[in-house]
């Protein structure tokens, strides 16, 4: 398995400090990189290729899990001195969640299963939370045929009906490649398992998923059309 | 800066009637409420000596034993009155571990007279407030806070005051914290005054002055002669 790019996210520098004496340790951290507060690591998840963040929850500004409910696409391992929090840390999908201090055996372990989430091939267990009425609702990633933008947030469309995310285009393009969503329109993303035909319609191009055709824009036909006959 | 407000004796004696009848209910819970030491700062300490250890073990030798004095003074239980001097000692081992994890993230400043150093007060009355106020600042938006900790005679009583520059809080809020009909995350002031009017009488409890966005101030006013002290 390929060794994993680490963000460290804690606000206490001794925290930190043993954390990366840790990962320096364990073969599966690549790379170990470590912010302070929650708006710091969103400019290190913006520009560095991260597969796993392990994350404090009581931290000054935006705390852990309201930072965890804004992440798609990275696996989240929480690492925090309060057990309380453990249950509403699982409803967010976390991939383990260790108590301080930590030992090395046990990161070792939560490393490794953020690896199989990281390398999960696509169509296998990827899952995404929505909330739908005052409940959160787990949807399989490999259910939603296609998303299209709305503001902040994106509809995402699978065969039973339409979910809301609180999540930008941008964020799923970057994230949901590996998944097999490809972006065809500036408002529209789309699971290329459950596109059926390619439309040429004097010289545009468009998808038919079936129920619904969705435009191709200019700007985007050619790597779109590269991806589809790669298929 | 938001104008604090002192929380009003009265409707604290007002909010407590409806809990009044439950004097075994107050018993009981200053049992269980006693000399509760967090499991968030324990753990959380433990994981700042353990991160110290790889680059500075015998610095990590002294926070272990400033740790073991704390934890020492806490576990004391047949301790209900002690000099403040000794209170004062337990504080700064307090502070000494979390400077170690909170860095220049908070200041202490100390004026104690010194003529109030040996009057009795209760066990574990000032580290709380401390606690509290620590707590609250480096948790908060800003991410830290100045707190001064004063000890003054007043002939027959001295009084103990903790003042931080951090949120504050509603002293509606408060108030009903303190009067047991609510929870909150102040919860350690009221341990310490129930604990303060259960040895003292009503009169002598936790006064508190607050506002959202204006720091806190609280203190309380004990006899200085008319216990006999413990050991």
């Amino acid at each position: 398995m390929m060794p994993l790019n680490v963000l460290v996210v804690d606000d206490e520098p001794l925290a930190v400090s043993q954390m990366r004496w840790l990962l320096e340790a364990d073969p599966q951290a690549a790379e170990v990189l470590a912010a302070d507060s929650a708006r710091s690591a969103e400019t290190i998840l913006g520009a560095e290729p991260i597969d796993v963040v392990l994350l404090d929850i009581h931290m000054p500004g935006t705390n852990g899990l309201d930072f965890a409910r804004g992440l798609r696409g990275v696996p989240v391992i929480f690492v925090t001195a309060d057990a309380r929090p453990a249950v509403e840390a699982f409803e967010l999908n976390a991939c383990d969640y260790l108590l301080k201090p930590v030992r090395a055996r046990r990161l070792s372990e939560a490393l490794r299963r953020a690896a199989e989430t990281t390398n999960t091939a696509p169509g296998e267990e990827a899952r995404v939370s929505v909330l739908q009425g005052d409940s959160t609702m787990l949807l399989e990633v490999q259910d939603i045929r296609w998303i299209q933008a709305q503001g902040d947030y994106v509809r995402l469309f699978t065969a039973k009906g339409s979910y809301l995310l609180r999540a930008t285009l941008a964020e799923l393009d970057e994230h949901w490649e590996s998944h097999g969503f490809l972006r065809v329109h500036r408002s529209h993303m789309v699971n290329i398992r459950r596109v059926r035909r390619l439309l040429h319609r004097g010289g545009r191009l468009a998808l038919d998923l079936g129920d619904v055709q969705l435009e191709v824009s200019r700007r985007l036909t050619p790597q779109v059309r590269r991806r589809l006959e790669a298929q | 800066m938001p104008r604090r407000r002192t929380v009003s004796p009265e409707v604290r004696r007002e909010l407590n009637q409806e809990v009044d009848a439950a004097a075994q209910v107050i018993a009981a819970e200053l049992r269980t409420l006693r000399a509760q030491i967090s499991p968030h700062f324990l753990y959380n300490a433990l994981n700042a000596v353990a991160g110290i250890i790889p680059q500075d073990p015998p610095r990590a030798r002294d926070l272990l034993l400033d740790f073991a004095d704390f934890t020492r003074y806490t576990l004391q239980a047949d301790a209900e009155l002690v000099p403040l001097a000794e209170e004062l000692t337990a504080v700064e081992r307090y502070i000494e571990l979390e400077r170690a994890r909170f860095g220049q993230r908070f200041s202490i400043e100390l004026g104690i007279a010194p003529e109030a150093l040996s009057a009795p007060i209760p066990h574990l009355s000032l580290q709380p407030l401390v606690e509290n106020a620590v707590q609250h600042g480096v948790g908060s938006e800003r991410g830290k806070t100045h707190v001064a900790i004063d000890a003054y005679d007043e002939g027959t009583h001295i009084v103990v005051v903790v003042d931080d520059d951090g949120p504050g809080a509603d002293p509606g809020a408060i108030e009903e914290i303190l009067a047991g009909t609510a929870e909150g995350s102040h919860l350690g002031l009221r341990n310490v005054d129930l604990r303060l009017r259960h040895i003292y009488g009503g009169a002598h409890g936790l006064r508190c002055e607050t506002a959202a966005g204006a720091g806190m101030r609280v203190w309380f006013r004990v006899p200085k002669f008319n216990q006999e002290l413990h050991g």
